[in-house]
């Protein structure tokens, strides 16, 4: 649980946006507390009616890593259609640069 | 005098593209004809430059629908009033523009998709293409209500209100079908003319079968999620409200409006 945590803080040394940082740093800390307070789990499982108390440590995790998959395809969308704006905009500019060019007669490269 | 764009969208198109921009400006010298290379690894760019066509240059390979939309993106621009969508693998002939310009010039609808099989025409495409072709029309008149004989035509014009909107929302890579239907909900006039094309003259196309499958599934989805879709205001209110009365009576079906659009 320690090695998480180390791994997640190194990590944040400019490798990773402070927002998901804070995100898996979270994560390991919840993992910490649970694994500092064994009993812990085990209550929260019977509360929550489930026998066998790593299964729900087990469905926990699923669950954040189906919900981050789903933010990550998102970001990934609204990035891809920037990125098709930015390539657009670029081709269209180089041509009114190429234009302009003309008209100046200047035909440096 | 209006001021038209051509928008010959050319992925690896080198084969037929001087034929292609030759005869447009033949037909049409007082049009722009601008070629959206599309990321080719051929020489299609050199050969549009060549053939005198404005180049719009992609860095990268966009699909059909991002090169088409860099066309209509410099329209809006450059303050074209009409735009025309020709492919660049030869199947359009520019005999064809003349009919799909004087329907847009009535006045009574903003865009004009040419049609192959709007009446029996000389056109025969496969087998599996006329299969898929019929299944979108289906769907379109489902949802639309009204027939629209052959959404994946890429051939069309589009008036000022059209390209302004497109510019800002256009579908990605097979993006002809979903545009009608993104079009008509947002309370733009879409009609179909006849027109005659002809198998592609030269290259390859980029659809394969597996891929055809895959965009046919894909598109029936981007449609049915659009379906639900909320519209978006129409960025032509000016222009709806100068022909308010006359235009929407006439042409059958009102703009629809979404609460949104009030707000």
């Amino acid at each position: 649980m320690l090695a998480i945590l180390l791994v997640v803080q190194l990590v944040r040394k400019r490798r990773l946006r402070e927002d998901y940082a804070l995100l898996w740093l979270a994560g390991g800390l919840v993992l910490l507390v649970f694994s500092l307070k064994k009993n812990l789990l085990d209550q929260l499982a019977t509360l929550v009616g489930i026998a066998y108390a790593p299964s729900l440590l087990l469905l926990g995790a699923i669950l954040l890593g189906f919900l981050l998959s789903m933010h990550f395809s998102v970001a990934l969308s609204r990035l891809a259609e920037q990125n098709k704006r930015l390539a657009q905009e670029l081709a269209i500019l180089r041509l009114s640069v190429e234009e302009l060019r003309n008209e100046t007669g200047d035909d440096a490269r | 005098m209006r001021r038209i764009l051509i928008i010959v969208p050319a992925y690896n198109e080198e084969a037929n593209l001087s034929a292609v921009i030759g005869g447009l400006r033949a037909h049409y010298p007082a049009a722009d004809v601008l070629v959206v290379n599309d990321g080719s690894t051929d020489d299609t760019g050199n050969v549009a430059r060549r053939g005198g066509a404005l180049l719009v240059d992609l860095p990268f390979n966009l699909g059909i629908g991002g090169a088409v939309q860099s066309g209509l993106l410099y329209a809006k621009r450059n303050g074209h009033d009409i735009a025309l969508q020709f492919d660049g693998d030869g199947q359009h002939t520019p005999d064809e523009i003349a009919p799909l310009l004087a329907r847009l010039e009535k006045g009574d609808c903003d865009v004009v998709v040419g049609s192959r099989f709007v009446e029996k025409s000389a056109y025969r495409a496969p087998v599996a293409r006329r299969a898929g072709i019929g299944l979108l029309s289906i769907v379109h008149r489902i949802i639309l209500r009204r027939r629209i004989s052959d959404p994946t035509s890429g051939f069309r014009v589009y008036n000022r209100a059209a390209i302004e909107f497109l510019a800002d929302e256009y579908p990605h890579d097979y993006p002809e079908p979903e545009s009608i239907l993104t079009l008509t909900r947002n309370g733009f006039r879409v009609v179909e003319v006849k027109v005659e094309m002809k198998p592609r003259q030269g290259g390859h196309s980029s659809i394969t079968f597996w891929r055809a499958i895959y965009y046919m599934f894909k598109v029936l989805v981007a449609i049915g999620i659009g379906a639900t879709r909320t519209t978006r205001r129409p960025p032509h209110d000016e222009h709806r409200a100068a022909d308010h009365e006359s235009s929407h009576e006439r042409a059958g079906h009102p703009p629809r409006r979404t609460t949104r659009s009030q707000a």
